[in-house]
Order: structure tokens, then C-alpha cells, then sequence
């Protein structure tokens, strides 16, 4: 074997990482955004909960199961929801005034969140592959 | 340590110091109206409707919203006492008078612009090795500027403001030492202009930062 197979087998192991950590991370920022996550504190989205009055003990989750990937090249994936009250769930904001979280799960600001801690999942992913 | 009170109050007062508009130091007189200035611009120093501006050096310095704009008058809300003009004055644009902090129950003004905040402490991770090492926090500060409906693009002013005094590496240095940095690594976003409860539209900007800080066992 020579030093250009050994190179070669380097750069296959290499680029099969990279693709690795790649996968890994799109699939952990999805999860942050979706169901939240400790690593960048997002809480996820919320639900509906739902009482007295509109659908009792009812439990939505249209806006969290909407969130999705698409894997546009091997190096390119688009996270995103065609819900469109995911931007003022993302921002906490109501046309009557600041929206109030009632849900017992999720939260706003996920994508905020998620986006601010990328590199640390980025990191994480690494990590991973490395071991 | 962690302190997530000093960053949020460290991040408030730098936010009380936002300058959207002014005239400096002038010679300026009072209307029935609003105000007025043979010299200089009102449109140049950065004076739109829909602000809420702050009178100096006046005899009454009540803040108002800005209904009228011309190169040397500005018509406001409300009735205004006229005034000879005097040097020594001011107009100026800050962050809004009427503040939603976290927390603190705010009850808008029709025609009013105010400001929400928000703090989100986001993750800590220790970051340096061993028992006292450093721990790195990425906290966010969020503004939410409500100005109100059919003022176009104004509340876009009071966000480029906000962009410019929380800039990417800004640092803002606390009592304890600790310092608290605007991230360049993801920058201040402005999100999209959204309709608020009724009588206002409104516009969120989010200041990602990061503190590292030594841990403490």
C-alpha cells in the first residue's frame, strides 16, 4: 500500500465523517427546534392543551409535528414549518397583545435559540465521531 | 459565576442609553402644536411620526408622539406650551418611556410606542478544565418595539438604533469583571414586522451574547 492509498483511505474516513457530523447536526438542530433541547436551551415547540369549553383533554401538536427536514444536497438541508403561526410562536407575539404560554411543554424562541447555539451542537457532533 | 440578574440589568441600562434620533443642543422654540427651529433639520436628525420624543430644556419637558414632520417643524400629540425659542434645548428619541420589563405589568397607551423585553439565559457549558474552570453562557436579550399602526417603517429606525449600540463584539463590562460581549460568530437579528394587539405593530430584535465566568464549587 502506498502513501497516496493511505491518503486516499484518510480522505474517504474524513469525508464520511464530515457527512456524518453533518446528518447528526441538522438531525439535532431539528430536534432543538421541535421538542427543545438542553445543549442550546431551546424549549421546543409548545402544544395545545386544551380545557373546558374547546375540545376538552384534547392535546394538539400541529405546529410542533410541522417542523421538518429536507436534505437538499449532501451538504445542504432546509429545517422549516409551512405553519403559519410558527413566527409569532417564535416571537411570543399575539394580535391581542404578548402571547401567554399555557402549554406545559415547549416554549418560544426556539428558533432563536437554536440558532445561537449551532456551533455548540456542531461541537457535540464532532465529539461523537471522533470517539 | 453566574449571574444572570447583573447581565439582564448590565443589558437594560445600555439599552436606556439608545439614541434614535436628535437635535443636540439647540435653539429651539415651542408651538401650540409641537416645536420648531429656524436652523438645521428635523428631518436630518432623524425625526419621524410615530416616535415618541423627549423635550429638554423646556419649561415642560412631557414626552410626546410625533404626528408631523417638516425640515423646521414638528407637530406631537397633545397641546404643547408656547415657548420664545432659547438655546439649551433638546428633542430626542430613546427607547420608548412607556417599558413592558420582564416581569412588570405595562398597560399600553393607545398612540403610544413602547418597549417589551425579554431574557432568555440560554445554556451554560464549562468550557476549561477542572473544578474552577470557565463556564461560557449564551444568554439572549430581546426587544420588542411597539409602535403604533400606519407609522410605516419607523419602528425599522428604532431597531437600526438598537443594531447599531448592541454591535457585534460590543462588550459591556460588569461590576464583578465579568464581561458580557455581543456574539459576532451569530449576530443581532431583527425579526419580521408583525401586527401586535390592536393599534400597534411590532418588531423583535434578539441580541445573542456571551459571558464566560470563572465556576465556583
Amino acid at each position: 500500500m502506498s502513501a497516496l492509498d493511505d491518503m486516499r483511505r484518510e480522505i474517504v474516513r474524513v469525508t464520511a465523517m464530515a457527512q456524518d457530523v453533518f446528518v447528526n447536526v441538522v438531525a439535532e438542530a431539528h430536534r432543538s427546534i421541535q421538542t427543545g433541547a438542553a445543549i442550546t436551551g431551546s424549549p421546543g415547540q409548545p402544544v395545545g392543551q386544551y380545557g373546558p369549553g374547546y375540545h376538552e383533554g384534547e392535546t394538539g401538536g400541529t405546529l410542533r409535528d410541522s417542523w421538518q427536514v429536507a436534505f437538499e444536497s449532501p451538504t445542504r438541508a432546509i429545517i422549516g414549518t409551512n405553519v403559519k403561526y410558527a413566527k409569532p410562536i417564535e416571537d411570543g407575539i399575539g394580535k391581542y397583545g404578548p402571547l401567554t404560554l399555557r402549554s406545559t411543554v415547549g416554549g418560544f424562541h426556539s428558533r432563536k435559540l437554536t440558532i445561537a447555539g449551532m456551533q455548540r451542537i456542531v461541537d457535540a457532533e464532532v465529539a461523537k465521531v471522533r470517539r | 459565576m453566574i449571574d444572570n440578574l447583573a447581565y439582564q440589568l448590565a443589558l437594560r441600562s445600555r439599552a436606556l442609553t439608545l439614541s434614535v434620533a436628535t437635535t443636540g443642543v439647540v435653539t429651539l422654540s415651542a408651538t401650540a402644536t409641537g416645536y420648531a427651529r429656524t436652523v438645521g433639520s428635523f428631518y436630518t436628525d432623524g425625526f419621524w411620526p410615530g416616535m415618541e420624543l423627549v423635550p429638554a430644556g423646556f419649561a415642560t419637558n412631557t414626552p410626546r408622539v410625533i404626528t408631523g414632520v417638516t425640515a423646521l417643524t414638528i407637530t406631537v400629540s397633545g397641546a404643547v406650551t408656547a415657548e420664545v425659542a432659547a438655546g439649551g434645548r433638546s428633542l430626542t428619541v430613546g427607547l420608548p418611556s412607556n417599558r413592558a420589563w420582564e416581569n412588570v405589568a405595562l398597560t399600553p397607551t393607545t398612540g403610544v410606542p413602547y418597549v417589551e423585553e425579554q431574557y432568555l439565559p440560554g445554556p451554560v457549558a464549562q468550557v476549561t478544565l477542572g473544578p474552577l474552570g470557565e463556564l461560557e453562557a449564551l444568554p439572549q436579550y430581546v426587544l420588542l418595539f411597539h409602535l403604533p399602526s400606519s407609522t410605516g417603517l419607523t419602528v425599522i429606525r428604532y431597531t437600526d438604533a438598537l443594531l447599531r449600540l448592541f454591535a457585534p463584539r460590543t462588550a459591556i463590562t460588569l461590576a464583578n469583571g465579568d464581561v458580557v460581549r455581543v456574539r459576532s460568530d451569530v449576530g443581532p437579528s431583527v425579526g419580521q414586522l408583525q401586527q401586535s394587539q390592536p393599534g400597534f405593530a411590532v418588531k423583535p430584535i434578539a441580541i445573542p451574547l456571551r459571558v464566560r465566568t470563572a465556576n465556583i464549587v
